[in-house]
Order: structure tokens, then sequence, then C-alpha cells
């Protein structure tokens, strides 16, 4: 067993690699993705308050396997139009797609983190940043985003440790991570053991995340 | 319209295929859902449990399930039992063949996994119940077992359905990877239709739908019944509505 991971070595520090990179960016981008929409689904109760439900429960209700199907392979049906669209480059690449998929789940599961850490944060600071004349922009980007932000980073610490685990996903759609590394060895040996050696990369990885999370949480105390 | 004929029900579309495939997901999820309540329970005593070892063993099972990606403990699960069901079948009946199907190894790891979120979900509740209900029980003469069913267990629903009505909502979800160990359920249906339709938008497109329709239906009805189960406590007994 020692030798399926001493003598592949390169490729699975490669899938290791690329797990964290497409899980960290995604998380990263879905961030960003989120925002907007949290901020429709606590404020706004027209439509665009509608508009962000809806994306939350589509996202939320499609499992990301098919989504990452439906992106890769249903983009595939029309081909002939995105490449004249000239967006067949991204839409023909497995990573893209992949991290497409991924933004767009992970977003629809921040927003309603980021959105409930929102909710929570008392009527009495809003209006002291009234009382203190700071402009509703001002007020959201140096109060309110700062404590929402502190508030959510225990669950959003838990939707990264999710996404790493959803990445191995990618593999299905033929990405080279971890589990697509773990799939490519075990066709060319049949030994399960590659699958332990797998097992064992996300266990420390997501363990090592934890770790790192809880003493960032330690520091930041004070703000929940 | 031609999209309309790969869908219908009859030997020409998919349609009843699909159908077939819809059941075999609601079968698996529904099948697995009671394991997983039970094992729940089970891995939170563990624990609690008195003995170290026991402990060490329900803390381990919870960091194991809970780090490793379902599709890789799915896979492990299904190569893993298959040797050992090989090996024991060449033992005591050496030139027969037995194999897992699919749908036990999808049960089996995806009961594993929920069951790991679960407990924490059972002890939750149990917080919430309070230890004072079970010391009042066993004051009134009540055995333990008697006390969990009789006196905890009623009122731990309550605290309990939350949790895990999102967890039958993942469970639902995941019952999709089971299709990379080539069970029949409805994604892998689609992808078999997409082998000889070409049609990957429509099909998956439609699975998506079917999907979201049921996490719908799920949590309307997971709303429900946590009114029903709230009927007759105030707002705050409730921890807020």
């Amino acid at each position: 067993m020692l030798d399926l991971y001493f003598g592949e070595m390169s490729r699975w520090t490669d899938g290791l690699i690329l797990t964290t990179v497409m899980s960290t960016l995604s998380v990263v981008i879905g961030f960003f993705v989120a925002l907007p929409i949290a901020l429709a689904r606590s404020r706004s109760k027209g439509i665009t308050g509608w508009l962000a439900l809806g994306y939350v429960n589509i996202f939320r209700g499609v499992p990301l396997l098919v989504l990452m199907f439906l992106i890769y392979y249903g983009s595939g049906q029309f081909s002939r139009e995105l490449r004249s669209a000239g967006l067949w480059w991204f839409f023909r690449d497995a990573y893209y797609c992949g991290l497409l998929a991924l933004v767009l789940n992970t977003a629809a599961y921040q927003a309603e983190i980021i959105r409930g850490s929102l909710d929570t944060i008392a009527t009495s600071v809003r209006e002291t940043n009234a009382a203190l004349n700071l402009t509703r922009w001002t007020s959201f980007r140096r109060v309110l985003l700062p404590i929402a932000f502190a508030k959510a980073l225990p669950p959003l610490g838990n939707e990264y440790i999710l996404m790493v685990k959803a990445t191995s996903l990618l593999a299905i759609i033929t990405v080279f991570d971890l589990m697509g590394q773990a799939r490519m060895i075990f066709s060319e040996t049949f030994n399960l053991g590659v699958y332990y050696i797998a097992a064992a990369h996300y266990l420390v990885l997501v363990l090592l995340i934890e770790w790192v999370l809880r003493r960032v949480e330690a520091r930041i105390k004070w703000m929940a | 319209m031609t999209w309309l004929n790969s869908l219908s029900y009859g030997s020409g579309g998919w349609g009843d295929e699909l159908l077939h495939g819809l059941g075999v997901t609601l079968a698996l999820a529904i099948a697995t859902f009671p394991f997983a309540v039970v094992l729940s329970f089970l891995i939170h005593w563990a624990k609690v449990s008195r003995y170290a070892p026991v402990r060490l063993f329900g803390r381990a099972y919870t960091t194991v399930f809970k780090s490793l990606p379902e599709i890789l403990t799915l896979l492990i699960l299904y190569y893993q039992s298959q040797a050992i069901v090989s090996w024991l079948v060449g033992v005591i009946a050496p030139g027969s063949h037995v194999s897992i199907s699919p749908f036990v190894a999808g049960m089996m790891s995806l009961a594993f996994v929920i069951s790991a979120y679960g407990s924490e979900v059972v002890r939750g509740a149990l917080n919430a119940v309070g230890k004072g209900q079970f010391e009042a029980a066993a004051s009134l003469g009540l055995s333990p077992t008697h006390a969990f069913f009789k006196v905890i267990l009623p009122q731990l629903w309550r605290h309990a359905i939350p949790g895990f009505g999102n967890l039958w909502v993942i469970l639902l979800k995941d019952t999709s990877l089971v299709s990379v160990i080539t069970l029949f359920e409805l994604t892998h249906v689609a992808s078999m239709a997409i082998n000889t339709t070409r049609q990957p938008f429509l099909f998956f497109g439609l699975i998506a739908v079917i999907y979201v329709l049921l996490v719908t239906v799920s949590t309307r009805a997971q709303k429900q019944l946590e009114k029903r189960v709230s009927r007759g406590f105030t707002r705050e007994e409730n921890g807020d509505a």
C-alpha cells in the first residue's frame, strides 16, 4: 500500500493541490456572488427578494453532481450557439464548468449563512449608525458587514469543508483532483488501497482546515 | 417538438424509465432514512458512553464520515464489502458467487454519512429536552429504557425534526451519487437516456427540476410537521418560531 503512495507521489501532490485550489477558489468567488443575494434576501421584499429566494431554493435543491452534468454535458447541446457567442472555450473545459457549478452551489448556501448573520444584528446597531449620520453604504461596509462576517465565520468555515468534499465530484466530469487521480491510479492497479490513501488525504486536509478555523475563531471571539 | 417524443411513455421515449428511476431514488432514500436515524442515536450513545474505547469509536466514526467525501465513502464501501463477501463465500461455499448490489452499498454508505451528522442532531435535541426529565423519570422508578421510550422520545421529536428534516434533504440529493456505482436511479437513467438521444440539456435539466420539486415538497412537509408538533407551546418554548 505504501508504494501506491510513494510510487505515485507526484500525482497525489497534484491532486491535493488541485483539490485545495478548486475548493478555495469556489468558496471565495462564491462569497462575492452570495453577498448581493444575501442582501436581497435580507432587505428587499420586492422582485429582487423573490429572485434571490428563487436562486437559493433552486441551487440548494439540485444535487451538485446533476448541476455539474447539466453545465458540462448540457452545454454540449448548444455548442453551435455557444461557439458563435464566443463562450465555447469556457463550456468546453471541464475545469471551468466544474468551478462554475461549485460556485453556483456554494453561493446559495453562503447567501443563507450571511443573511442569517445579517438578520441577527440588533436594530440598535443600525439606529446607532443613523444617529452617527453614517450613510447606508458606509454603515453597511464599515459596521454591519464586519459584524456579520465575524458572526458567519464558523458556518462559513463549515461550508469550506463541505466544498473540499464536494470538489471530489469534479472527478466524475474528468477533472484530476485528489479523487480524479485516485480513480486514475485505481483503474491502472485495481488496488483498493488507492481509495484508502485518497481517504487519508481528505481526512488530513479536513482536520487541518478545522484546526486553522478553530484558531481563527478563537481570535475574533469578541465579535460574535 | 422532437423533445417531447424522447420523454414519451413507451418504447420510443424515456418517460417510463425516468419514472422508474424516480421510484428507485425515492426507495433508496426512504429505505436509508430509518437506518440513519437509529444509527444516529446509537452513535450519540457511543459518544457519551462510560467506556472510553466506545467513546473513542463514536468520535472516530463521526470524524471519518464527516471528513470523507460521500462519493469516496461509497466507492470504498462498495468495493470493500464486495471483496469481503467474495472472500467469505469462498470460505463457506467455494465455487459460488455472491455480489453486493449497488442499492445495498448505497444504503450502507448513505446511512453511515447521514448518521454521523445525525448524532449531533440527537445530542442537540436531548439537550433541549433536558436532563431533568430523565431524573424525574428515574425518581418515579422508571427503568432507563422505559424512561427513554415513554418520557424522552415523545418530547425529543419536536426538537429533532428541523435537524433530521435537513438531513433528509441532504440524503435525497446524495442518492444521485449512487449513480456512479451504476444503480439505476434518476441520475443514472438520465445519463443512459442521453447516450442514445444526445439531448443532455433536456434530460439533466428535467431531473434537476424533479430534484428541486422533491426538495421543495420535503421542506413544505417539514414546516407543516414542525407546526404540528409545536402546537400548544409558546413561541419562547419553541426557541422563537
